[in-house]
């Protein structure tokens, strides 16, 4: 039998070490949550963090730089964890070790943790950045020395969501999960924001920190954003949203090809102006609203509220609408669709205002009776908020379900927050017909509900089709193109084998009529600039190839196919992780290749490019006098200043991204001859006065 | 109507059916400046057999087929060589003056010379007869076309609003009209004597009996 003192010891022994456990209090930040792990834990900062983001052409690339500082005396664990915004893709890791940067490696995930794992244990300098679900990824560093400070890289790649021409950018900042937690950084934040678009730029605001943003917009095409701040409160996302006008119809391309390699494409088409004139005979509309407990955390209910308040004001007169509440069961509002008058209105704000968040989520029930809202003549847009929390098992059925609604019924997903459930949202909205869209603290409500609601109106484009003669085009995602809609343009990706000369088809329904474009667009042989489509060609691929695999049932035949894909190209799945290791040695040691070394120099070269013809431009602009700095204004808006006037087809590049534009709208692009009713009318009057002047003759 | 004349008629419309109807047709055959420039010559031609739309379609080939019918009783001659001579010259000049116009469909430049074309040989014709109301009423239409097409053309507005998927082209129709004039003009000395000496005979035919 052991001594009871001895097993006293013990015991209080392991108290202490549980209560030193507690003390060491996680440090919080923005932009993610960092902590000392495992052991006794310690104290950490993020002394600095800068983000600079380069947006080109709609995708964005997020450079986040750190300095962590270890305020123990002792030798810590680094764990951070944090969330990227939706579609990004973690593209680069890189740790500073002995003054030199280590670039990171993508390796199959369970080996990437063996081996950090086995140099934890020699106490050297290993790196870890995983993917821990579809949302967040956490970056493990080992050691960090006693006072040391360790600087770090992160850059994401990620498409930028287009709502009515707004794209907008979010730098998730409230992500904090824990009460009682200081959100003030410590030391210095500063986020600088280059946009760059063929598409000229009509004005840039930023709906969360208008004030604090200094902006410029340099010429249509390239406008500048920053903000800094020194031991600032920055508990709320960083929102940035910009907005294009692109007159006519219009496809953009976008291409990347290396020497003796096959090439890459991104093809974006966007709906003119011209398709945007809709009769708004009104429609009918179910609002289903999430109220179940993890709609608590992070002011997620506060968030729904007021953008659905947002989105019934945005209702018209003709339009009707009911609201459906669920957490374990379902409750409705009116009982029946209501117009959408003041009364109404009224009655659903506070109806809104006097629901809480407690429960589990059950999406199936509220659904099925959103469905029972249908009307045989009318259109129904059952429209769910929610974080998309579903349980795993519910995702079938619910798809099931939401294959089973009735004709002319479309279902939108609007994720709330930022743990929001994209993927099924996605799946979900993607399955109906619908959409899906992603609000944030610090978004501006109105405009995004009116944006939502323009979009509910009219799909631009139905069943959407390009097709291709010459080029060699193969691999192109998505396989099925989206429906277009009038301020959000669709994307195509693929990869191409001959330079020259591609015919391209568009074809789509276009209010009861048949769309068809045809025109011929020039695939570069050599271009150097647009790195960042190959990832996010292979991202979508992967994202393609696991929501099959979930709709058939199971991954494990996509799981070797992913980890391809995520080390050839460098990105981080839930399959592959980034790894630095401390030297060049090492990596051989381990027989990992280093193609993210090589991508990220050649990446690198692409952005210095970028920036460099940013910098001319800006140099350019300068020159020009008076009214440049008259664009200068640390203001919350800046509407651009046009100098030129709309791209002509096919359009040269006007920003530093080598992208090229042609025109699909018929008065740009295709017209006919046509008899309207007053030369048919005129046709039919002379015929008849002719017809009688040549019987008489007869 | 004679069954050559009906048989015109059927041959002229008929492809514009047979492209609606046969999937890539309008594609293929369609003015597109690039495949024009790349060497695919018979799009200047065959691209007035292709429309964006039913409706389209449906009005262009109902105007065409009045016209034609009306045209060919006038002088089936003049009828083939204004589909003809209309058919080149229409591209042509959207070619060089709408270098922007990537694509263009439709049969409405053929109906707006043959339109024209009709119009002042029923003019000339009641003339020949010296009945004025008729000839006036006419002469409305056709000043009501010109005036229509001479607005379109010169503000770049339509006075209908544009339809789903395409833009009318003033330009055509106003090509079309000259054409269907000129044509008019150049034969006019000889069919304006033929109609004259077809006057002069029914009237001769006419006084033994009064």
């Amino acid at each position: 039998m052991r001594h009871p003192t001895r097993t006293f010891r013990i015991l209080a022994t392991a108290l202490l070490a549980l209560a030193l456990a507690g003390l060491a209090t996680p440090d919080t930040h923005a932009a993610g949550l960092l902590i000392a792990d495992g052991g006794f834990g310690g104290r950490l900062e993020i002394e600095e963090q800068t983000v600079e983001v380069t947006i080109n052409n709609g995708v964005a690339v997020t450079t986040v730089n750190q300095v962590f500082r270890n305020l123990e005396n002792r030798q810590v664990e680094a764990l951070y964890t944090f969330p990227v915004p939706k579609g990004a893709s973690v593209a680069n890791f890189s740790m500073w070790i002995e003054g030199r940067e280590m670039v990171g490696e993508v390796v199959e995930k369970k080996r990437a943790r063996q081996i950090y794992e086995s140099y934890k244990q020699t106490r050297r300098d290993p790196g870890l950045l995983e993917q821990t679900d579809y949302k967040t990824f956490e970056m493990r560093i080992f050691p960090i020395g006693p006072r040391a400070e360790q600087r770090v890289q992160i850059s994401y790649y990620q498409e930028l969501d287009f709502d009515n021409d707004w794209a907008t950018y979010v730098y998730p900042l409230a992500t904090t999960t824990r009460e009682a937690i200081d959100s003030r950084t410590q030391g210095r934040f500063a986020l600088t924001l280059e946009v760059a678009s063929e598409v000229p730029i009509a004005q840039i605001e930023s709906p969360s920190h208008g004030g604090d943003f200094a902006m410029a917009t340099h010429t249509p095409h390239h406008v500048r954003a920053s903000l800094e701040t020194t031991g600032g409160d920055l508990n709320r996302d960083l929102v940035l949203a910009y907005r294009l006008s692109r007159p006519r119809t219009g496809l953009d391309l976008v291409a990347s090809m290396e020497p003796g390699e096959d090439g890459y494409f991104l093809i974006t088409l966007t709906a003119g102006e011209e398709l945007g004139k809709a009769e708004d005979l009104g429609m009918d509309y179910v609002f289903v609203l999430d109220i179940s407990g993890s709609m608590n955390n992070d002011g997620k209910l506060g968030l729904s509220r007021s953008s659905l308040d947002a989105f019934i004001r945005a209702l018209g007169a003709d339009d009707r609408f009911e609201i459906v509440t669920f957490n374990v069961a379902a409750n409705s509002l009116f009982q029946e669709l209501r117009a959408a008058d003041a009364g109404a209105k009224d009655a659903a704000v506070a109806f809104l205002g006097d629901q809480r968040a407690r429960g589990g989520t059950f999406l199936e029930p509220a659904i099925r009776l959103a469905y029972r809202y249908k009307d045989a003549d009318r259109a129904l847009n059952v429209v769910v908020l929610s974080d998309g929390m579903t349980e795993q098992r519910e995702r079938q059925t619910l798809l099931r379900l939401i294959g089973e609604r009735p004709g002319a019924t479309r279902v939108f997903a609007i994720g709330v927050g930022n743990e929001v459930n994209r993927p099924l949202l996605e799946q979900i909205a993607g399955a109906a017909g619908g959409l899906a869209a992603f609000v944030s603290r610090g978004d501006d409500f109105e405009r995004q509900a009116r944006a939502f609601r323009r979009k509910l109106l009219r799909p631009a484009a139905t069943n959407l089709a390009i097709t291709a003669e010459g080029g060699g085009l193969y691999d192109v995602e998505p396989r099925t193109l989206p429906n277009l809609y009038h301020g959000a343009p669709v994307r195509m990706y693929g990869r191409y084998r001959e330079p020259g000369k591609v015919k391209l088809n568009v074809r789509g329904d276009l209010g009861g009529q048949v769309f068809e474009r045809t025109l011929f667009i020039d695939m570069p042989g050599e271009e150097a600039d647009n790195p960042e489509i190959e990832r996010m060609w292979a991202w979508h691929r992967v994202q393609r190839m696991q929501k099959e695999a979930d709709r058939t049932g199971g991954r494990e035949n996509v799981v070797e196919e992913i980890v391809r894909f995520g080390e050839a190209f460098s990105i981080v799945t839930e399959y592959t992780s980034f790894l630095v290791l401390e030297n060049d040695a090492e990596y051989k040691r381990w027989k990992i290749e280093r193609r993210n070394a090589l991508r990220i120099e050649r990446d690198r070269r692409s952005q210095q490019r970028v920036r460099d013809k940013l910098a001319a431009l800006r140099a350019q602009s300068a020159d020009l006098g008076p009214v440049t700095r008259a664009d200068e204004a640390p203001a919350g808006a800046t509407p651009a200043v046009s100098r030129q006037a709309p791209q002509r087809q096919p359009a040269t590049s006007s920003g530093p991204g080598s992208s090229r534009g042609w025109d699909l709208s018929p008065r740009g692009g295709g017209g006919g001859g046509a008899i309207d009713p007053l030369t048919a009318a005129l046709v039919a009057a002379l015929g008849g006065f002719a017809w009688s002047a040549l019987r008489r003759r007869s | 109507m004679s069954a050559r004349g009906i048989a015109t008629v059927v041959l002229l419309a008929l492809p514009a059916l047979l492209a609606a109807l046969s999937p890539g047709a309008p594609e293929a055959l369609q003015y597109d400046r690039a495949s024009i420039a790349a060497g695919e010559l018979w799009r200047v031609v065959t691209c007035h057999w292709t429309h964006w739309s039913t409706d389209h379609l449906a009005w262009d080939l109902a105007a065409f087929a009045v016209l034609i019918l009306l045209a060919w009783r006038a002088s089936p001659a003049h009828t083939l060589s204004i589909v003809g001579l209309a058919a080149v010259f229409i591209p042509a000049a959207v070619w060089v003056a709408l270098p922007g116009l990537e694509l263009y469909r439709g049969l409405s430049g053929l109906d707006s010379a043959l339109f024209v074309y009709v119009a002042l040989a029923t003019v000339r014709r009641e003339l020949a007869e010296r009945r004025r109301g008729p000839t006036l009423i006419v002469l409305l239409l056709l000043a009501g076309f010109l005036v229509k097409v001479l607005f379109e053309t010169l503000t770049g507005a339509t006075v209908f609003a544009e339809s789903a998927g395409y833009v009318p082209v003033p330009l055509a129709h106003l090509v079309g009209g000259l054409l269907g004039t000129a044509l008019f003009l150049a034969g006019g000395r000889r069919e304006g004597q033929r109609v004259q000496n077809s006057h002069s005979t029914l009237n001769e035919g006419v006084m033994p009996s009064q």
